[in-house]
């Protein structure tokens, strides 16, 4: 009962918003970080993208994105990544507000 | 605040955009322009064959040599575009599956397997369309004789006319590509189609 009222008051999908998140990932070096910054940054939520270059290799580059926004939906970052044939390798810094 | 999106909103580039961007991750433009002028040049030389040999054997009924060009078209057509398709095909998903290794992934549904569709596509396209286009521009003198416009000398004379003018302006344009001397090319392409010429010419002879 308690746990119930508990979730149900403190609804972590409700009240919490990713603001800020550092992803690191591995994408083709077809797609430059141009087009790729910019489909990410039309994401409803995000307002801010820096992608920053941090290894590249014969076909691939591995980038540093970082995304601000007021509510990011990281389903939505995910598949925006994924659309690009990139793949996320961790997420290396995560902030949530109220 | 607002809610959790569903996956609807994903952004989607509209569709000249989305095109531009399968070209310039494909790169597929330098292929496709590399298609385009080495199968006009086919399709304008094959024309060349058709009309001098029709000349110097002396074919009269212009519809006669329409039909010959416009099988000849389609036939360079179907063999361009079904070529090219599985040539580049091949290529591309190569490229995807090396890619696929280097990123321990699969590419299916991303925008780089669509671009390497597409890329397929338009390859196959211009290899097919850019000789067929070539040798029915290149017979327009011979509809105008079907219909009386012109007499048969002179559609002789328009077709070859034609035909040179295409091959002068495939070498300027393999010039400005190249940022050389647009007239040397053109001149070069020109010297090889009057080569067929002659020689379409001694064979109609003997």
């Amino acid at each position: 009962m308690f746990i119930a009222s508990y979730s149900k008051k403190h609804d972590v999908r409700h009240n919490v918003y990713i603001q800020r998140m550092v992803i690191d990932v591995l994408k083709p070096r077809e797609v430059d970080i141009i087009e790729f910054s910019k489909a990410l940054g039309s994401v409803d939520g995000i307002n801010e993208v820096t992608t920053s270059v941090t290894e590249v290799d014969v076909k691939t580059e591995t980038v540093k994105v970082t995304v601000k926004g007021s509510n990011i939906d990281f389903n939505i970052v995910m598949k925006v990544i994924e659309g690009y044939g990139a793949v996320i390798r961790s997420i290396d810094e995560v902030s949530v507000s109220k | 605040m607002e809610e959790i999106k569903s996956k609807d909103e994903i952004p989607t580039p509209g569709f000249l955009d989305r095109i531009r961007l399968y070209v310039k991750i494909s790169e597929v433009s330098e292929v496709a322009r590399r298609y385009f002028v080495m199968n006009a040049f086919d399709g304008a030389m094959t024309m060349l064959g058709v009309v001098i040999g029709s000349f110097s054997v002396g074919i009269k009924d212009p519809r006669l040599i329409l039909s010959v060009s416009i099988s000849a078209s389609l036939a360079m057509g179907v063999s361009g575009f079904v070529g090219a398709f599985i040539t580049e095909r091949a290529e591309r998903v190569k490229r995807v599956k090396e890619l696929e290794r280097a990123m321990l992934t699969n590419l299916n549904g991303s925008i780089i397997y669509k671009a390497s569709l597409f890329a397929t596509f338009l390859s196959a396209v211009v290899d097919g369309g850019s000789p067929a286009l070539v040798s029915l521009v290149s017979s327009i003198p011979f509809i105008l004789a079907i219909f009386g416009l012109i007499d048969m000398l002179s559609s002789y004379i328009g077709s070859i006319v034609i035909v040179l003018t295409i091959l002068m302006l495939l070498g300027v344009y393999l010039g400005k590509i190249s940022r050389e001397n647009s007239l040397k090319y053109g001149v070069i392409m020109l010297i090889s189609g009057i080569i067929v010429s002659l020689f379409s010419s001694i064979i109609g002879k003997i």
